[in-house]
């Protein structure tokens, strides 16, 4: 123990004053999209200690959510993210269905996980596009987008909008968001194209050299490290640990997946995990397409009453998302969503330290974060 | 040719030099739309207007150490890349003789890598500073830590490039040298008028390979964009100039593609920039289409290639540095031998 100077109380953190250096990221930088603060110490430019801050986009949509009549406290959380807003508007018409005891015809169940998986490769192919962007390889980033424009206009097909689609509804989907036989055919369609172009790519990728030596070894986060930060998603399932949260869900009850691993925990093993994630939504869409039943899409048989408050988890692109709200007189109480990417902040800073400053963009980017919807935290305890 | 011909020669190449430079940078973006299967911005917008565009623009202060001086480092570089070009014409060559040598080039070439270093060292922008409200409030466990700007990591490594990130290219420019047996550019010219052009021979075509990477490097083009990379954290030495300086600095980058071309064909070509009004007289051209190649070149490489950090870039220069020492083998082996 030292004398105390300038707040510290312990050697380490005296020790800590004298050599580092901060190099602040943000809140608004060019090589971020989002707002957020990372502060970089670092020593001859290799990262000794990070540190992210959100909270700088926080817009309080659980206290805007309060006391609304739960359909529209339901749309709203569609506006809490523009990547997975279909994830959260799905997860919060669970949690009121499950509160009030709706039973949601089969079709509906179908249709949400068709959009569910259509939104998952939306949000990898945004993913590979935005990583090679921060790699500065614009041509990568240029070829996967044009591939992604097509899983666009799928879900503009069915939502009649490229971001906020509104297709889950309690007791179901918005009869808008079925499909005649003539748009199955198209999304089959387009199946067929990502698999080939998604495919096409993957090869190219792993195949350039300077690519993967950028990647590989970059941003390494450990099994055990992954764990104790609650990582959660594809960026656990890099590490090697197999956990998915769809192999639990009823919805995906009877439809065939594999849960796609991968061992490095390095940017590269995030990549191609999110790459080969891409093939196996493929290969559940189609399954959906082909055994999809016929029948209503929405229950309006259901009555409001109150009810405790209600927990529904359920896997979106970036991992496991939580809602949870309690009803009173139709009225939305007590709501809570925690989103994948806060669980992820802990390996976004994590994975950034021992690294050259030059990639720690790349090891943040590589989380998947996504801070929009994720303003939700002060601190991130290491446990 | 009688001196005030001369000058009036030398006056309207630098004229046409200007208007071709202004044209590269729309080429280069262009040539790396079309490899990305989109349209791209307009061949006249990157280089021509947007030089216009600045010189309109309002100034402010810059956040420099010393504005002023930051704020001349453009027009600087644009000198030096000026007199780099003044000393590759014939007229100037003859007249100059011993001055206008490879050493010259060198010389200016470095001054020029300085410059960056200057503006590194100057340069403290927006981007570089810290939030305003106390890490407390917000659970900082990084209480008072040395405050750095990005910039001085630009610094670092505008350093590192002039002790060592262009030294292939410097190696690979004495390869002509080597071959002609003088250090002088009129020399080399003559040299390459009588016995042909040294890119058609093995160390000439080393000599180009090694010269094409080097000048990526000294263009801090991708993937060596190691001073102002765009996904990097660091934004580099132009952070912070704006309006007129701004615009002084992109035609000073355009110029020094030209120039560098300008440097190729007359050491590799043995053909130097000059216009003057006789049909015969095609030098003029063979460095325009050269810059055009480049350009393209370089236009290509930045659109399949990831941008390079330490763990690449070393490996790479010191690959290339040693490409560059074959090439000035062979060119002995060759001299010696034939």
């Amino acid at each position: 123990m030292v004398t105390k100077i300038d707040g510290a109380t312990t050697c380490n953190e005296v020790e800590r004053q004298v050599f580092e250096t901060e190099i602040d990221m943000g809140t608004v930088h060019p090589a971020a999209l989002e707002p957020y603060r990372v502060r970089l110490f670092v020593e001859d430019e290799i990262v000794k200690d990070a540190e992210i801050t959100v909270g700088l986009n926080h817009r309080g949509i659980e206290r805007i959510m309060e006391g609304l009549p739960v359909e529209k406290a339901n749309a709203l959380t569609e506006k809490v993210c523009g990547i997975c807003s279909n994830g959260h508007i799905f997860n919060s018409c669970r949690a009121g269905e499950g509160a009030l005891g709706i039973e949601i015809p089969e079709r509906a169940r179908y249709l949400r996980v068709l959009a569910q998986e259509l939104e998952r490769l939306h949000s990898h192919m945004l993913y590979l596009g935005h990583g090679s962007e921060v790699l500065n390889h614009e041509t990568f980033a240029m070829r996967i987008f044009y591939i992604r424009e097509s899983v666009m206009e799928l879900l503009y097909m069915m939502g009649g909008n490229r971001v906020q689609y509104g297709i889950s509804v309690l007791g179901g989907v918005r009869p808008r968001a079925d499909l005649n036989l003539k748009e199955q055919q198209r999304i089959l369609d387009v199946m067929d194209y990502i698999d080939e172009k998604v495919g096409d790519f993957a090869e190219r990728f792993v195949s350039d050299p300077m690519v993967m030596h950028r990647i590989v070894g970059t941003g390494q986060l450990s099994q055990k490290q992954a764990l104790d930060l609650h990582v959660t998603g594809p960026t656990l399932r890099a590490t090697g640990y197999e956990y998915d949260y769809r192999t639990k869900m009823p919805e995906y009850e009877g439809i065939e997946f594999d849960v796609i691993t991968q061992d490095g925990g390095d940017v590269a093993a995030n990549i191609l995990m999110r790459a080969t994630e891409i093939f196996e939504a493929t290969k559940i869409i189609r399954q959906v397409i082909r055994d999809l039943p016929k029948g209503p899409v929405v229950n309006r048989d259901w009555e409001m009453v109150d009810s405790p408050v209600y927990k529904s988890y359920i896997e979106v692109p970036r991992g496991v998302c939580y809602h949870s709200y309690g009803l009173e007189d139709g009225k939305v109480r007590h709501s809570i969503i925690r989103t994948p990417s806060m669980s992820n902040i802990g390996a976004m800073q994590e994975s950034c330290i021992g690294h050259p400053v030059q990639d720690a963009q790349l090891a943040i980017v590589s989380c998947d974060p996504c801070f929009t919807c994720t303003d939700r935290a002060i601190q991130i305890i290491k446990l | 040719m009688d001196l005030l011909t001369s000058i009036i020669y030398v006056v309207v190449t630098f004229i046409i030099a200007g208007f071709v430079a202004l044209w590269l940078p729309g080429i280069e973006k262009k040539s790396e739309a079309r490899v990305q299967q989109r349209i791209g911005p307009q061949l006249t917008s990157p280089g021509i207007y947007t030089t216009l565009k600045f010189f309109y623009k309002k100034a402010l202060k810059p956040s420099a150490v010393m504005p002023r001086v930051y704020n001349a480092l453009p027009i600087v570089t644009l000198i030096v890349v000026a007199a780099l070009f003044l000393i590759l014409m014939p007229p100037v060559m003859a007249a100059w003789g011993p001055f206008a040598s490879i050493v010259a080039v060198v010389g200016l070439l470095k001054v020029e890598e300085v410059l960056y270093l200057f503006m590194s060292s100057f340069s403290q922008s927006l981007m570089s500073k810290t939030m305003p409200f106390p890490d407390q409030a917000k659970g900082g466990k990084h209480r008072g830590a040395k405050q750095s700007f990005l910039e001085t990591i630009s610094a670092n490594r505008s350093l590192r490039l002039v002790s060592f990130g262009s030294l292939p290219f410097y190696i690979a420019l004495f390869i002509p040298v080597i071959m002609a047996g003088s250090i002088d550019l009129i020399e080399i010219v003559r040299f390459q008028q009588v016995n042909g052009a040294f890119l058609f021979t093995l160390p000439g075509i080393i000599g180009s390979i090694v010269f094409f990477i080097g000048f990526l490097i000294i263009l801090n083009s991708n993937p060596f964009a190691y001073l102002e990379g765009h996904s990097d954290v660091i934004q580099g030495p132009i952070m912070e100039y704006m309006s007129k300086s701004r615009a002084i600095y992109t035609m000073a980058h355009a110029s020094l593609i030209f120039v560098g071309a300008c440097i190729y064909s007359t050491l590799f070509l043995g053909m130097p920039p000059f216009f003057a009004l006789n049909p015969l007289n095609i030098s003029i051209i063979i460095p325009i289409i050269c810059s055009i190649i480049i350009t393209m070149a370089i236009a290509v490489t930045s659109a399949f290639a990831p941008l390079f950090t330490n763990r690449e870039f070393y490996p790479t220069v010191i690959a290339t540095s040693m490409i560059a020492v074959v090439g000035v083998v062979t060119a002995v082996l060759t001299t010696v031998l034939l």
